[in-house]
């Protein structure tokens, strides 16, 4: 079920634990993207986590989070039926 | 916003705390117990005047065996892995949160046994087999008080006078009830508490109460401002068991958290609350779809109230609350994970309202008008 910026974003990162989540924000403030931190979507989580989702068509910025060194667990484009590996 | 995690970390704190944190940064920030000169002795005392609040709180003469610690986490393990050996055994309860149950795996790998005393039905720790855990090689009794997850308070009385007749100690982790209901009496040589949750104090506080003199090992040994012509820690408390630079401002913060409680009454304030948690719990229990674990009467809880809506996940309901309504709960598994395998909840976690004495009736109508609007959506 996709709620709030999900919907409207598009693509979605989740993390090992939430300073790696922080680390990524920072790299897409540097860049000047929008994003919102969420709590991980229950079909991509285990325990208790947060992801960063942020527009689609900024999906380049991916590649540079990977560059600051910050360790995901995914990276996923969100449709209304599931979520499907991110290609950029 | 409508503040409802208390549990987590109380907020507001009173005006007094704040104040007492600025004053001791801005007016006594010597280093205490370290120099011997005016400006360190001004903290000090500072610091001490906040262990004598919470051994007067604890029903404790001496203040000495009140140990200062980051938090109740850091206390536990000060008592779990100073006491315990390979080849002891200790017995736990079912639901345990992390604090208690990770020192404990990290402990069973050292060679130490643990019975975890089950959970049966709606009693959340048997006494019955209990009694029947024993060994010769029973070393330590380690419960929760309440559970942080539901509120719902384990047989504390009975677990100490049984641990007592077996001659074994019993550490008792007061995370949701320091503050909240009277320790003074209760029958535990051990007490760890955190400072930051309803005792009113600041983070990075917490306490270790030790009652009977019983010795246990440091996990961190180093400076403490005695004994400083040897390289060998201190075997008295509390330097014992308080190495390093203390978290100064935030401990003589706490003293007036201490001290507020006092001053308003701890009975007081326990009436206020829990009024405000069955107003919750009646509240929450007549919407079609909630489901509330832990049981309806506050009495038997600590001011912490647990439920889902239908099969939605408890993280996205609180994201609604959060995002949509301005609630602040918390959901998932409150690192606890026993306790959601006892409530069958480890997949989708509970949403997890904690009020406090400052939270007002109109609060907590909203909060329960909220929870309808989500489950009528859901």
């Amino acid at each position: 079920m996709l709620y709030g910026k999900l919907k409207e974003y598009r693509a979605v990162i989740t993390f090992p634990a939430l300073t790696q989540e922080l680390a990524a924000e920072r790299v897409l403030e540097r860049f000047g993207c929008p994003f919102a931190a969420i709590p991980t979507p229950h079909k991509l989580r285990q325990g208790c986590s947060t992801a960063l989702c942020f527009p689609l068509e900024r999906k380049d910025l991916a590649e540079e989070i990977i560059d600051d060194g910050v360790v995901m667990t995914g990276i996923y484009e969100v449709k209304d039926e599931g979520f499907l590996p991110l290609v950029w | 916003m409508i503040y409802l995690d208390n549990a987590a970390t109380s907020w507001p704190k009173p005006p007094e705390v704040a104040a007492e944190v600025n004053r001791m940064l801005t007016e006594f920030g010597g280093s205490a117990g370290r120099g011997g000169h005016e400006f360190s002795l001004q903290a000090a005392r500072r610091i001490f005047w906040t262990r004598q609040r919470l051994a007067e709180l604890v029903g404790l003469n001496d203040p000495s065996s009140v140990v200062f610690t980051a938090n109740a986490t850091q206390a536990l393990n000060e008592a779990l892995f100073g006491l315990l050996k390979p080849g002891d055994h200790v017995i736990a309860s079912s639901v345990e949160h992390n604090a208690v149950a990770r020192p404990l795996r990290v402990l069973t790998r050292r060679g130490v046994e643990v019975s975890w005393i089950p959970a049966i039905g709606e009693d959340w720790f048997s006494l019955e087999e209990y009694r029947r855990s024993f060994r010769p090689n029973t070393r330590l009794v380690v419960t929760v008080h309440a559970s942080n997850v539901t509120g719902a308070l384990l047989p504390v009385e009975e677990i100490g006078v049984i641990a007592r007749e077996h001659g074994v100690p019993y550490l008792l982790d007061a995370s949701q009830t320091a503050g909240v209901f009277d320790l003074a009496a209760l029958p535990a040589d051990l007490i760890a508490f955190p400072g930051h949750k309803a005792l009113l104090g600041p983070q990075g506080t917490g306490v270790l109460v030790i009652r009977n003199k019983i010795s246990l090992q440091p996990i961190i040994v180093g400076g403490t401002g005695s004994m400083s012509e040897s390289d060998e820690q201190p075997d008295f408390l509390p330097d014992a068991l308080e190495s390093g630079t203390q978290n100064g401002p935030g401990i003589a913060g706490l003293g007036r958290g201490v001290a507020f409680i006092q001053s308003q009454g701890m009975v007081t304030l326990r009436e206020k609350e829990q009024a405000l948690c069955q107003r919750l719990l009646d509240g929450l229990s007549e919407i079609p779809k909630v489901l509330v674990y832990g049981g309806l009467d506050a009495r038997k809880k600590a001011p912490v109230v647990a439920f889902n809506i239908g099969d939605a996940d408890s993280m996205l309901v609180g994201h609604i609350l959060d995002t949509a309504y301005g609630i602040i709960s918390r959901a998932g598994l409150h690192c606890a994970p026993y306790a959601h395998r006892v409530l069958g909840t480890l997949d989708r976690g509970v949403v997890r309202f904690s009020p406090s004495h400052f939270t007002t009736v109109e609060e907590v109508d909203q909060a329960v008008g909220a929870v309808a609007e989500i489950a009528s959506q859901v």
